[in-house]
């Protein structure tokens, strides 16, 4: 397991974290924020302030580039932490010192002199969070690389990594993977965003751009068919394929990949009981993350099911501010912004 | 037994899924590799053994429950979110 999750998989640090409050970030919402009020908000100011003690105050006053675990007071006063996600022991020795520092410390410095406002101390305190679309289709998305050859150990590529995402769907798009007629032989053909915005947003290895263009896609098609039904159950396939290639300064990628699917739409309960999409192909790899130091090609697999229940899953889609832009409709007012 | 039998069989499924990272994997996806791709991209118990814990959504999800509860904050800030890549 050389997951970059290995800090966070391992026992002592999942007992040694029943003392903290575990919380996950993401730089972007930051680097968002340009009204003089929102730096002023409490969340913005504490957090800057305490990350302008790690290594990354370079970078924090450029773009807001900074990354690592830390260890925080609530009053914003940086203990411990260092940007090692992959180094468990300096992770729980961070966390000792840190856990060390805070008991040391008076609670008038480390906890702030009033609780913050749930609302007025945000820096967008008029700002709802994303929500899914009431009725529509959750997906999470798990990618990986399986070549077992050319990439080296500690490539985002490699199979000990992957990625996942979640993708949204509205009642409508999701519908569309449902021939009109539910019965068996009955095909429909997936078009237009839903299969578009699939294959731009998510059928993809990660870094070197985070998007196809529409003019990308060199090939895209998939078929839905009615295989069988029991009762309510209706149980589909979907067979297709998406070729994409980009080659310029924002985006260099190409993937040829097969999709193959099982579905089963309940229509009494009018929802998918059972989700499974893959898509399986060729991947080019940069060569900085070869073994050769020259580039490569290699097998890569998207999963799309079912969002699971666990409460780490109850997370928008990363590219959620692009769903306009691929003309996927799950994007809310507001959440484009974020 | 019931716990027995639960113990074999996580074994078991361990046993395959170290083989099938070991292999080569499959050329093509067809109705006949469907699965073992499946099973190569599906996330095992010890790859996603860090969503037993609870992790709040940003620093200000997590000042509100620390300050409540007099906690420092274990913060993880990564590009995209940190439980989204691994």
């Amino acid at each position: 397991m050389k997951s970059r999750r290995f800090v966070c998989n391992d026992p002592r640090v999942r007992q040694l974290l029943e003392q903290f409050i575990p919380t996950a970030d993401n730089p972007q919402q930051y680097r968002l924020v340009k009204s003089t009020r929102a730096e002023q908000a409490l969340e913005y100011r504490l957090l800057y302030h305490a990350l302008m003690q790690t290594g990354f105050r370079r970078g924090l006053e450029d773009s807001w580039h900074v990354q690592g675990m830390y260890v925080i007071t609530p009053s914003g006063k940086l203990l411990a932490g260092g940007n090692r996600p992959m180094n468990v022991e300096s992770a729980l020795a961070d966390m000792r010192k840190g856990l060390e520092a805070y008991a040391a410390m008076p609670r008038a410095e480390r906890l702030l002199a009033r609780a913050p406002h749930s609302r007025t101390d945000r820096m967008f305190p008029d700002r709802q969070p994303p929500r899914p679309p009431d009725g529509g289709l959750v997906l999470r998305s798990t990618a990986r690389g399986l070549d077992v050859e050319f990439v080296h150990e500690q490539s985002d590529l490699a199979p000990d990594f992957y990625h996942i995402d979640r993708l949204w769907y509205t009642r409508e798009e999701a519908m569309q993977f449902l021939p009109s007629v539910l019965r068996p032989g009955a095909t429909t053909q997936v078009t237009g965003p839903v299969l578009d915005g699939l294959a731009q947003l998510y059928l993809m290895a990660q870094g070197a751009g985070s998007h196809f263009e529409i003019e990308h896609l060199k090939e895209r098609q998939l078929g839905s068919e009615v295989i069988a039904t029991n009762g309510h159950a209706v149980s589909l396939r979907l067979t297709g394929r998406v070729v994409s290639e980009a080659d310029n300064d924002v985006i260099r990628k190409k993937y040829r990949a097969d999709l193959l699917g099982y579905l089963t739409y309940n229509t009494a309960e009018q929802r998918f009981t059972r989700f499974d999409l893959l898509a399986y192909g060729k991947h080019n790899v940069p060569a900085s993350q070869t073994k050769s130091g020259t580039p490569a090609s290699m097998p890569l697999g998207i999963l799309f099911t079912l969002n699971p229940t666990n409460v780490n899953d109850r997370q928008p889609p990363r590219k959620l501010a692009l769903y306009r832009w691929v003309k996927l409709k799950a994007a809310q007012p507001g959440a484009a912004e974020q | 037994m019931k716990t027995h039998l639960c113990v074999v069989l996580l074994g078991v499924a361990i046993r395959v899924n170290l083989a099938l990272s070991a292999a080569p994997p499959p050329e093509k996806l067809t109705p006949a590799t469907f699965e073992e791709i499946k099973t190569r991209l599906t996330l095992t118990g010890d790859e996603l053994a860090w969503q037993k814990v609870h992790w709040r959504d940003g620093f200000f999800e997590g000042l509100l429950e620390a300050q409540a509860a007099d906690k420092p904050l274990f913060y993880w800030i990564y590009e995209g979110d940190p439980r989204g890549y691994c």
